[in-house]
C-alpha cells in the first residue's frame, strides 16, 4: 500500500512541477511586477497600488473594460443563445448531423483565421456584408472603424465560430433528459414553448451552467481575433482588457501597468471559475 | 398539427442559419481561387472563371517557414504534454475522492486562467535560460500550459476504468509503472486520442505566445505568419484566403476523420465527464 500512494506522488510530480515552476511562481511573480512602474529593462520602481489607481483614470483602461463587458453580455446573447436554439432544433429533425457538421467546421479552424475570413466579408468597399447590403438596397457601412459598430461586428464573427461548440454541449444535455415527461406535455396539451420552458430547460440547468460559464471565461479571455481584425483600433477604442494587457507590456513597455490588468483580468476569471466550480460539484453531491 | 408546424418552423429556421453560417466558408474558397481582379470586381457570389491554384503556391511561400515551425513545436509539445498530463490523470485516480476532486478542480481553473496572468515573468524566464526564440522555449511553454488539460481529458477516462483491474495486476506483481503503460494506456486508448488531438488543434490554434515569445521569424509558429499576410499583401484577399485555407486544413482534417473523439475529449475537458 505504502509503496502504491508513493508511486501516485510520483506520476504527478513531473506535471505538478511545471505547473508550480512555470504556472504559480510566475502568477506571484507577475503580481509583484504590478506595484511597480518598470519598463522591462531598468530597475522596477516600487509604487505600491499605483497602477491599480491609475485604472480610474484611464480613459483607454475604462474603455477597454467597457467592450469587455460587451464582449461578455453578447457572447451570451448571441453565442450561448444561438447554440441553445440550434440544439434544440437540431435534436429534433432529421438531417441532423449534416447540420451540426455546418456549426462545428468554424469551431475548428484558430481565431486568427476566423479574424482573417471576417475581415474579409466586413471589407468595406469589396466585402461580402457591404456588397449583400447594397444588394437588398440598404447603404454599407465601415464595420470596423465605427465604434461602438467594430466590437460588435467583431462579436458576431466569434459568434460564428463558437456557436458550435455551445450547440455539442446543449445537445449532449438534451439527450440525457428523459422522454416521458416531454411525452406526458404533449399529451396533455402543452404548446412547445411551455414544454421547453416548464419541463426541457429546468433540467438543462447544469448543462447552462457550464456553457454560459465556459462563455464568460472565454470572452474575457478573448485576444486573436480582436488582434488580427482590428488591432484593438482605431485609436484603442475596441480593445478589450485582454488586448490592453499586450499592448501596454510588450508594445509600450509599460510592464508595471500591463501586469496589473493582467491581475485584474486573471482575478476576475478565478472569480467566475469559482463559481462555476461551485455549481457542477454542487450537482455531483446531489446526484 | 402543432407538432409539424414546429418542425416546419425549425427546419426553416435552420436552413436559414446553415446558409448565413456558410457563406463565409463560400467566400472563403471562391476569393481563395480567383485572380485579384476578379475580387475587385465586387461580384463575389459568382464562382472564379478559372481556378487560381497559383494562389496557395503564393501563399504557401509565405507560410512553409511558419508551418514547418508549427509541426516541430506543436508535435513535441503535444507528445510531452499528452505523456505528463496522463500519468498526472492516472496518479488523480488513485488518490481519496476527496483529494482527487480538489486537484482536479485546481485544474480545471490553471485551464481557464488568462495566459497573459503569465506572459511578463515567461519572457524573462525564457530569456535568463536563453530560450527565448527557440523551439526548445515554445515547446516547454507549449507542454506546460497544455498538461492541465491532458490531465484533465486522461483522468476523466482513466476515472471510468473499473479499480479491480488495477488491483488484479497488482496481485500479479505489476508495478504501477507498468500498469500505466501496458494495460491503462491501451485500455483507455479513446481518451488518449481525444486528449491528443485536444491539445494538438489548441497548440495548433494558438496565437498569443507564438507573438509574444518569438523575434523574427525563425522559429515563429504559422498563425503569427498568417496574421502578417494581412500587412505584407496589402488588400490581397485571394492570397490571404488561400493562406486562411491552407492552415485551416489541418484542424478541419482532424475533425472530419476523428470527429467523435474531439467532441468527448471536449466534453471530457469541461468537467462533464
Amino acid at each position: 500500500m505504502v509503496g502504491e500512494k508513493l508511486s501516485s506522488y510520483l506520476f504527478i510530480l513531473p506535471a505538478l512541477a511545471m505547473v508550480v515552476i512555470f504556472l504559480l511562481i510566475p502568477a506571484g511573480y507577475t503580481v509583484v511586477v504590478s506595484f511597480t512602474k518598470w519598463d522591462g529593462l531598468g530597475i522596477p520602481k516600487f509604487i505600491g497600488f499605483g497602477n491599480y489607481f491609475q485604472f480610474v483614470r484611464d480613459h483607454v483602461f475604462l474603455t477597454s473594460l467597457r467592450n469587455t463587458v460587451i464582449w461578455v453580455i453578447f457572447t451570451l446573447a448571441f453565442s450561448v443563445f444561438l447554440g441553445l436554439l440550434v440544439a434544440y432544433f437540431v435534436n429534433r429533425i432529421r438531417l441532423a448531423n449534416l447540420f451540426k457538421s455546418l456549426f462545428y467546421i468554424p469551431l475548428t479552424i484558430s481565431a486568427v483565421t476566423t479574424g482573417l475570413i471576417w475581415l474579409w466579408m466586413y471589407s468595406p468597399d469589396l466585402g461580402v456584408v457591404n456588397t449583400l447590403l447594397r444588394l437588398l438596397g440598404f447603404p454599407g457601412r465601415s464595420w470596423l472603424s465605427e465604434v461602438p459598430l467594430n466590437t460588435y461586428a467583431m462579436i458576431w464573427a466569434w459568434t460564428w465560430k463558437t456557436v458550435g461548440m455551445n450547440m455539442v454541449i446543449f445537445l449532449i444535455g438534451l439527450q440525457t433528459i428523459p422522454t416521458e415527461p416531454v411525452e406526458a406535455c404533449k399529451i396533455d396539451g402543452a404548446t412547445e414553448w411551455q414544454t421547453f420552458r416548464y419541463v426541457v430547460f429546468p433540467m438543462l440547468r447544469t448543462i447552462t451552467t457550464v456553457v454560459v460559464a465556459m462563455s464568460l471565461i472565454n470572452s474575457f479571455n478573448i485576444f486573436d481575433i480582436i488582434y488580427v481584425m482590428t488591432d484593438g483600433g482605431p485609436y484603442r477604442s475596441s480593445e478589450t482588457l485582454a488586448v490592453s494587457m499586450f499592448r501596454e507590456s510588450f508594445v509600450l513597455f509599460h510592464m508595471g501597468y500591463g501586469a496589473a490588468i493582467a491581475i485584474f483580468l486573471s482575478v476576475v476569471v478565478l472569480f467566475v471559475s469559482w463559481i462555476y466550480v461551485r455549481e457542477v460539484t454542487k450537482r455531483e453531491v446531489h446526484y | 398539427m402543432k407538432e409539424k408546424s414546429f418542425l416546419l418552423f425549425s427546419a426553416v429556421l435552420l436552413v436559414v442559419l446553415s446558409v448565413v453560417w456558410m457563406i463565409p466558408i463560400y467566400a472563403l474558397v471562391t476569393t481563395s481561387l480567383k485572380t485579384q481582379e476578379e475580387v475587385a470586381l465586387q461580384k463575389y457570389l459568382t464562382l472564379p472563371q478559372r481556378l487560381q491554384f497559383s494562389n496557395f503556391a503564393r501563399a504557401f511561400q509565405a507560410l512553409k517557414i511558419g508551418l514547418r515551425n508549427s509541426f516541430i513545436i506543436t508535435l513535441s509539445a503535444t507528445f510531452i504534454a499528452v505523456f505528463v498530463g496522463s500519468l498526472a490523470g492516472y496518479s488523480l485516480t488513485s488518490f481519496n475522492f476527496r483529494f482527487a476532486t480538489l486537484l482536479f478542480f485546481l485544474i480545471v481553473v490553471v485551464t481557464f486562467l488568462p495566459y497573459h496572468i503569465v506572459l511578463i515573468p515567461i519572457t524573462h524566464i525564457l530569456k535568463s535560460l536563453a530560450l527565448l526564440n527557440t523551439y526548445a522555449g515554445l515547446i516547454l511553454i507549449y507542454t506546460i500550459l497544455s498538461a492541465p488539460m491532458a490531465t484533465l481529458i486522461t483522468g476523466t477516462f482513466f476515472m471510468k476504468i473499473p479499480p479491480e483491474l488495477e488491483e488484479a495486476a497488482m496481485l500479479d506483481g505489476c508495478k504501477p509503472f507498468l500498469f500505466y503503460l501496458r494495460i491503462l494506456l491501451p485500455v483507455s486508448l479513446p481518451g488518449l486520442v481525444s486528449a491528443t488531438i485536444l491539445v494538438f488543434i489548441q497548440i495548433y490554434n494558438e496565437f498569443l505566445l507564438g507573438i509574444a515569445l518569438t523575434r523574427g521569424p525563425e522559429v515563429k509558429p504559422v498563425m503569427p505568419f498568417l496574421a502578417e499576410l494581412k500587412g505584407t499583401q496589402i488588400a490581397q484577399w485571394h492570397i490571404q484566403m488561400a493562406g486562411a485555407l491552407i492552415t485551416s486544413i489541418i484542424p478541419v482534417a482532424v475533425f472530419i476523420f476523428l470527429g467523435k473523439y474531439f467532441i468527448s475529449g471536449l466534453m471530457a475537458g469541461y468537467g462533464k465527464g
